[in-house]
């Protein structure tokens, strides 16, 4: 396993008390391994990663019981440690590329200082290395490029400069946060398909967080589901897709405009309800208050992980064949 | 409305600067109040024998808790009216600014075309000058004395208001409720007094308080110039500039003075600052 | 560009002409004749009157003599002072440089703690260090100025004997004056004539207290400014993107957070101008500085008011052009804005 995490929380500290983003999860990542998460807004899901990085905000209180990267003791409140990492051994790549890139810094400037930050290199040897790293992104024209700063770039282009900088130092594990969802869809496919390349090309591992099932599909071997800051479900991709155990993500399956299925004819299906919001949590099962199988085990239990290779938290999974 | 000030209470609560700033504020109210009655002494009055006494001194059946200045007047007695002068020209300034700056901003924003053009060209005029010598200009040319010097500040604060107003009022002009009310045949004064009006009332409240600091400022550095208040009248800044020449030999006559401004100012600097912060709509959501 | 430029350069020209009107408006709007006010005498005889009447223009309409005005103005005639009878434009060159290097000293001064205040206070957010550096900024601008230079003068000049009272350099110095900047000026006598750095000390120390003074205000004012801004950058997306790159919290800070923080801050410090021309005039006046802002005041309290008319009009003016160029740098500053003037 490339990244084990056991029982990791994050609690946000506010005026209006100690706000619960993420219940304790446990979760795994192999080698050459791509992770998918998918959750709703709330689920928790760009939290963790945010923790693994160490950058969320100074009011964060992040707890673990182990989190072992490339097998080794990884101390989340620890900077120092974290600052080691960061770029190297994990990189990630955000959702909006145009915000996520400096506007009064050349493309150039920010690639090499990522370069020389990390080996002991010349300008030049970072230049030429930045060079060749936005041509095998797909960047045209990449001496152009490399002297314009990032608001002349197109949203697609600046993220595939997002994902240079993050694999120019042979990242162990890269997370990318939504990187399409902020860009057209027929760019999607395009930065999706050159992650997924990338991934295979430098054995990386990756997490790729999305809202969207259907990419998280296509793009990843094993998926995880989230809801209100816990791991509903998780396994491999298909297995979850075809055979969801747990009522939400049959619910997110269901919720899927469908091109083939004469779905023009029906009408879109939402799950009722909302998702909770961090300051009135529901007890027991996250999920209950929108569930139709609840029960009052659901109401008061909240259900923990289980299975095998395919793990579920639910008092009433469903079967399907 | 009853809500508006409902929050704005807890807001001013929540933040220990605008606490604090609005406890000074209110103890300086009182002591302008009450000033006859807790002054010893008349603030012009002559005590014989008793010049430039330091603070503290007891003289035959005289105490000075502030001690003397150089023509034998109390000086605590002559800071406690100071403070009446002080509140006073700061709430004028305020009043005056305001009620113009506003009835001025509420045109430009709504009216748009001439009327907005002229009035924002004239605000950008005086604005273009510093303060003081605006102020120092309209002194010139009016004379000097308390009134004056009032009317001088009063229109170096204008633009800050007229802006604000105008700013707020475009902003509003546009939304739903304002182009609902006019489709039920709402007149111009009822939408801008009635609908308007109210929205503007938070940063209007924050730039009150803050005026009101500058006014006293501006007030006091006009009073120092010798171009404010006029002797006998015992405003602080005119008081410092008479202790001037005797800043070695009685320091006190020249720091009470300025002690005095410094906490009047700062309370309402105190109160304005927090004021912002807490009614700041963006960081209201922050968690 | 072209057609940018020529806009700003158009707005600057109404502002002045408005500027130089209201200024010619002054005289005619004090109470009194404005004929002896222009002369500086109580009464004259009617000959005297009437001559010095079509001497100043006055029997003229006033639309005439307002462009008889500007004409002079432009040429550089701004009247003759009442007081020392030498033209305003003379007396104006002579103080200038004074206040010149009063305000560019302090407004180093400011920069030079403001900045680095700023951004100590918003890393440290929320600490004692935090609210204590802005605690005392709230203070410094709360304080009238000149009740301030007072007491540093008590407590410098009188108590402790540091730094002299009044005046720009030691009376025993005769240094030849040639920009008028006593800083450079007695740097350049020492370099030629080899008489060691006594003359640049004193020169430096008649500068210290009062560029404090005046710059207390700017310092408090850009140290808000500049912790407000660093904040807000902190916060921003490209901000964590350098911290996900693995960047030192130094190079975050000093390269990436810097410079984009450092447009508001501009902006500030050229705001500021206006509050040194203001603290000018005060702190002149409290350390008897022979600066332009002691010469208004002056001339204010001697009626003076052809010096009054031309000082505030050339102040005026030196502002709006100072505006002008503020605006133009704050653009070229900003990328964005200016690629997209250029394309």
């Amino acid at each position: 396993m490339l990244l084990e995490i056991e029982d990791l929380s994050v609690k946000f500290k506010t005026d209006s008390g100690m706000l619960e983003a993420l219940r304790p999860v446990s979760f795994s990542v192999a080698e050459s391994e791509v992770l998918g998460v998918v959750g709703e807004s709330g689920s928790g899901k760009s939290v963790t990663n945010l923790a693994l990085m160490g950058l969320l905000p100074a009011n964060a209180q992040i707890t673990a019981k182990k989190i072992l990267f490339n097998r080794k003791n990884l101390d989340l409140n620890s900077q120092k440690e974290l600052r080691k990492i960061r770029g190297s051994q994990i990189a990630m790549i955000f959702q909006d590329p145009m915000t996520a890139l400096n506007p009064s810094l050349t493309v150039g400037y920010q690639m090499i200082e990522t370069l020389r930050c990390h080996f002991d290199i010349s300008k030049d040897v970072a230049k030429k290395r930045a060079l060749g790293l936005l041509e095998r992104v797909g960047i045209a024209q990449a001496e152009k490029r490399f002297t314009a700063y990032p608001f002349e770039l197109s949203g697609g282009m600046s993220q595939r400069v997002m994902i240079a900088m993050a694999i120019s130092c042979h990242p162990k594990l890269l997370i990318a946060d939504e990187p399409t969802t902020a860009l057209d869809v027929t760019i999607q496919k395009q930065i999706l398909d050159l992650l997924l390349d990338l991934q295979k090309e430098n054995k990386m591992s990756m997490i790729f967080v999305s809202h969207d099932l259907a990419l998280v599909r296509k793009y990843s071997h094993r998926v995880q589901v989230m809801y209100a800051g816990e791991i509903a479900e998780s396994g491999r991709t298909e297995d979850v897709i075809q055979h969801p155990h747990h009522p939400y993500t049959f619910g997110l399956l269901k919720a899927r405009p469908s091109a083939h299925e004469g779905g023009a004819k029906e009408s879109l299906y939402a799950i009722p309800g909302v998702v909770p919001s961090l300051k009135a949590r529901p007890t027991g099962c996250q999920f209950h208050p929108r569930c139709s199988r609840s029960t009052d085990v659901c109401v008061n239990v909240d259900p923990k992980l289980t299975g095998t290779s395919q793990k579920f938290a639910c008092h009433h999974p469903l079967e399907t064949p | 409305m009853k809500d508006f000030f409902l929050e704005l209470s807890r807001d001013i609560r929540k933040n220990k600067g605008a606490l604090a700033g609005l406890v000074l504020i209110l103890v300086f109210m009182l002591l302008a109040i009450f000033a006859p009655l807790l002054s010893p002494y008349a603030p012009d009055q002559v005590i014989e024998g008793a010049l430039r006494l330091p603070p503290g001194t007891q003289l035959n059946n005289n105490f000075f808790l502030f001690g003397t200045d150089d023509i034998g007047r109390d000086l605590f007695s002559r800071l406690l009216y100071g403070s009446r002068v002080s509140l006073l020209v700061g709430l004028s300034v305020v009043v005056l600014a305001a009620s113009l700056g506003t009835l001025m901003g509420l045109l430009a924003g709504y009216f748009g075309g001439w009327t907005d053009r002229v009035i924002s060209r004239a605000m950008d005029f005086i604005m273009a000058l510093p303060s003081v010598l605006f102020a120092i200009v309209i002194v010139a040319v009016l004379g000097p004395g308390l009134v004056n010097a009032i009317v001088a500040v009063s229109i170096v604060a204008l633009p800050n208001f007229t802006r604000l107003i105008r700013a707020q009022v475009l902003a509003e002009k546009n939304k739903q409720y304002v182009q609902a009310a006019r489709l039920y045949g709402a007149s111009h004064l009822r939408i801008l007094f009635k609908e308007i009006l109210p929205n503007c009332l938070a940063p209007l409240i924050v730039q009150g308080s803050l005026g009101f600091s500058d006014g006293v400022l501006n007030c006091a550095a006009l009073g120092f110039l010798g171009l404010g208040a006029q002797a006998p009248t015992p405003e602080w800044g005119t008081m410092l500039s008479d202790a001037r020449s005797f800043l070695e030999t009685s320091p006190w006559m020249v720091n009470l003075p300025g002690i005095c401004i410094l906490l009047v100012v700062l309370s309402f600097n105190l109160l304005g600052d927090g004021l912002r912060d807490a009614l700041d709509p963006r960081l209201k959501n922050r968690a | 560009m072209l057609l940018f430029l020529g806009k700003k350069f158009m707005e600057m020209i109404l502002t002045l002409i408005g500027i130089t009107f209201v200024c010619f408006l002054l005289i005619r709007l004090v109470p009194g004749d404005p004929v002896l006010l222009m002369i500086g005498e109580r009464n004259m005889d009617p000959v005297a009157y009437e001559a010095a009447k079509a001497k100043l223009g006055l029997d003229k309409p006033i639309l005439v003599q307002f462009v008889d005005y500007t004409g002079q103005v432009l040429k550089g005639d701004l009247g003759t002072s009442v007081t020392s009878k030498n033209s305003v434009w003379e007396e104006f060159k002579e103080r200038f440089p004074a206040t010149v290097e009063l305000s560019i000293v302090a407004l180093v001064f400011a920069t030079l703690f403001a900045i680095p205040f700023g951004i100590l206070a918003a890393l440290k957010k929320n600490t004692f260090f935090d609210y204590f550096l802005m605690g005392t900024s709230l203070a410094g601008y709360s304080m009238p100025i000149f009740w301030w230079g007072l007491v540093l003068i008590l407590f410098f000049s009188v108590k402790l004997g540091w730094t002299p009272v009044s005046g720009r350099i030691a009376l025993e110095y005769d240094i030849p004056m040639q920009t008028g900047l006593y800083l450079i000026d007695a740097l350049q006598s020492s370099v030629r004539e080899a008489e060691g750095f006594k003359p640049f000390w004193s020169a430096l120390r008649h500068l210290i207290l009062p560029s404090i003074v005046l710059g207390t205000i700017p310092l408090a004012v850009m140290a808000r400014m500049t912790r407000s801004s660093f904040l807000e950058v902190l916060g921003e997306d490209y901000v964590r993107t350098a911290r996900a790159k693995g960047l030192s919290e130094k190079r975050v800070v000093l390269i990436h957070a810097f410079r984009n923080a450092l447009i508001p801050i501009v902006t500030t410090l050229a705001l500021c101008f206006g509050t040194i021309i203001t603290g000018a005039i005060l702190t002149e006046t409290i350390f008897s500085w022979p600066g332009i802002g002691k010469w208004i005041v002056t001339s204010i309290t001697a009626r003076d008011y052809p010096t009054i008319q031309g000082g505030v009009l050339i102040i005026a003016v030196i502002i709006v052009l100072t505006n002008t160029l503020v605006d133009l740098i704050y653009i070229y500053l900003n990328p964005r804005m200016k690629n997209a003037l250029l394309k």
